[in-house]
């Protein structure tokens, strides 16, 4: 063998031909066991489930240096969590339209991903994200089809100075509402549409050059109308959410630690009645500390916030306007969770994490809270889950 | 003069150095650290010709790619995995190619055009370009 077929055959054996135009993909495939008892965060009975189910192909074209096409397919299992099946993910055309060492440009058009928060552009990967399940007080699983991402537009702009590195996002867009999507949100009955108006996101981001921490400010605006279905007894509504969102992150060599806290005003004009109207201004966050034991080993411990009215931290008022038919308890949520995960091998993790829980304001439905069901003010979560990337 | 060179060559591998290296069609002499890091972070994707850039790096679990990233790069490996996974799975970026060892990143090297990668101080490369770091 000459040594121009030895080189060949390293290449080739290494899977490293590389080509001007190229498809580049992967996936992920994970399944878990999850039980939260005393609540509807799963299922209804609070039994052991399986429903916690993660699947992904996704795939990256290039088109030229600047132009790329890129896209993920999922499906996802998680019981009450989110609405079961397949969805595409994401489907965008890329535009680098500037790019250099100072400043770096993209566009993107299409089903965008939601690159605002921390871990909300591949919050469904499972070897991208701290926990299984994500603190509920950002990362809402009710809400998780329309904070994914958006049919729309969006940009980032980047550059490197002195000062460190900036990064600024921008999108707009609107998400389709599945009748399980609503009914998630809004109430196990509701037969109607839901249909999100518009949601406008920007960030911005800092990280001084060269520091372990960097930081970020988030704002959001989205509005969502209902019309109800023909037999309904409710009336066709607006819901307007805008959040504001600041968020910090340091990575040690061992720990790493990240938080992102909010406020979020949530107006609602009509549903229940032609003239109601509610403003709820919400608040909540979380802290999360991750060690490293070893490069393979990974303990983790998040401590979740979420009150649904600043002014009524314990629900006695949200409670007291329905008459005492909704629990103090559907006004806020407080969560410890703690966990580990282990690499079995580069392609190969599992993950298990418990979860503390006190009052239900994060479980779905939103509008009509289920509470024959979320009748529990203290419950738990358990949650183990192999992952396998590929 | 070469037991000098010999010398020089040693003290650079005692102390663990690295160099990067690219493809010879690379329009670049010299880098930054903050620009060498925008390059493995996949910020910057575009040599000043337009052309792509082409990062190749070692497993993560390898010594070089470890000192590389922590020396070169002032991050730790996790760090680079977790934002590279980050690009991937959210479609803004390609992961680097990966290649099992030293000698496959110099070979693959040579026949990438606008590859970018690293190697151990004082290995002898040609006919691919070293680039020099400024401070």
């Amino acid at each position: 063998m000459n040594i121009n077929a030895a080189m060949a055959l390293t290449i080739l054996c290494s899977g490293a031909v590389l080509a001007e135009s190229e498809l580049s993909w992967q996936g992920f495939v994970a399944q878990g066991l999850i039980q939260a008892p005393d609540s509807g965060f799963v299922n209804d009975d609070g039994e052991l489930s399986a429903e916690l189910t993660e699947i992904g192909v996704n795939g990256r074209y290039s088109l030229s240096p600047s132009w790329h096409l890129a896209g993920q397919l999922v499906y996802l299992d998680g019981g009450n969590r989110y609405p079961t099946g397949a969805r595409l993910d994401y489907l965008f055309l890329d535009w680098a339209f500037y790019n250099n060492s100072d400043w770096q440009a993209n566009l993107y058009l299409g089903r965008v991903k939601n690159q605002h928060w921390l871990y909300s552009s591949t919050r469904d990967v499972p070897f991208t994200r701290p926990s299984i399940v994500l603190p509920q007080s950002v990362y809402f699983d009710g809400f998780r089809d329309v904070a994914v991402g958006s049919d729309g537009v969006a940009l980032q702009l980047r550059r490197s100075a002195a000062i460190g590195d900036l990064t600024f996002n921008w999108s707009l867009g609107t998400v389709p509402i599945s009748s399980a999507q609503s009914r998630l949100l809004l109430g196990h009955d509701v037969s109607g549409d839901t249909e999100l108006q518009r949601d406008h996101k920007a960030s911005l981001y800092w990280q001084p050059t060269f520091s372990a921490f960097h930081v970020g400010l988030i704002v959001q605006d989205a509005v969502f109308e209902y019309q109800p279905g023909d037999a309904e007894p409710l009336s066709a509504a607006n819901f307007r959410v805008q959040r504001v969102m600041l968020n910090l992150r340091y990575q040690g060599e061992r720990w790493e630690l990240a938080t992102e806290l909010q406020q979020e005003r949530v107006l609602t004009q009509g549903f229940f009645s032609p003239q109601f109207n509610r403003q709820q201004l919400g608040q909540g966050g979380y802290v999360l500390a991750q060690y490293r034991l070893t490069p393979d080993w990974r303990l983790f411990s998040w401590l979740d916030y979420t009150v649904l009215e600043k002014d009524d931290r314990w629900g006695r008022q949200l409670s007291a306007q329905t008459g005492g038919m909704l629990p103090a308890y559907f006004g806020y949520q407080h969560t410890l969770a703690s966990g580990f995960s282990v690499d079995l091998t580069t392609q190969l993790r599992l993950q298990a994490e418990l979860h503390w829980n006190r009052g239900a304001a994060r479980l779905t439905p939103v509008i009509q809270p289920d509470v024959l069901t979320n009748n529990r003010e203290y419950w738990q979560l358990y949650a183990l889950q192999l992952m396998y990337r590929f | 003069m070469r037991w000098l060179w010999l010398l020089c060559l040693c003290w650079h591998s005692v102390l663990g150095a690295t160099v990067v290296l690219v493809h010879p069609s690379v329009p670049v002499d010299s880098l930054t650290p903050s620009q060498l890091r925008n390059i493995f972070t996949l910020r910057q994707t575009q040599w000043p010709d337009g052309s792509a850039i082409r990062v190749l790096v070692l497993p993560e679990q390898a010594e070089l790619h470890q000192r590389f990233s922590r020396r070169q790069l002032r991050l730790f490996p996790y760090q680079l995995s977790t934002l590279w996974d980050k690009h991937a799975f959210s479609g803004t970026g390609n992961r680097p190619q990966q290649v099992a060892d030293s000698s496959a990143m110099l070979e693959l090297l040579s026949v990438t055009p606008g590859a970018i990668g690293y190697a151990e101080s004082g290995v002898l490369h040609p006919p691919l370009k070293e680039i020099r770091l400024e401070h």
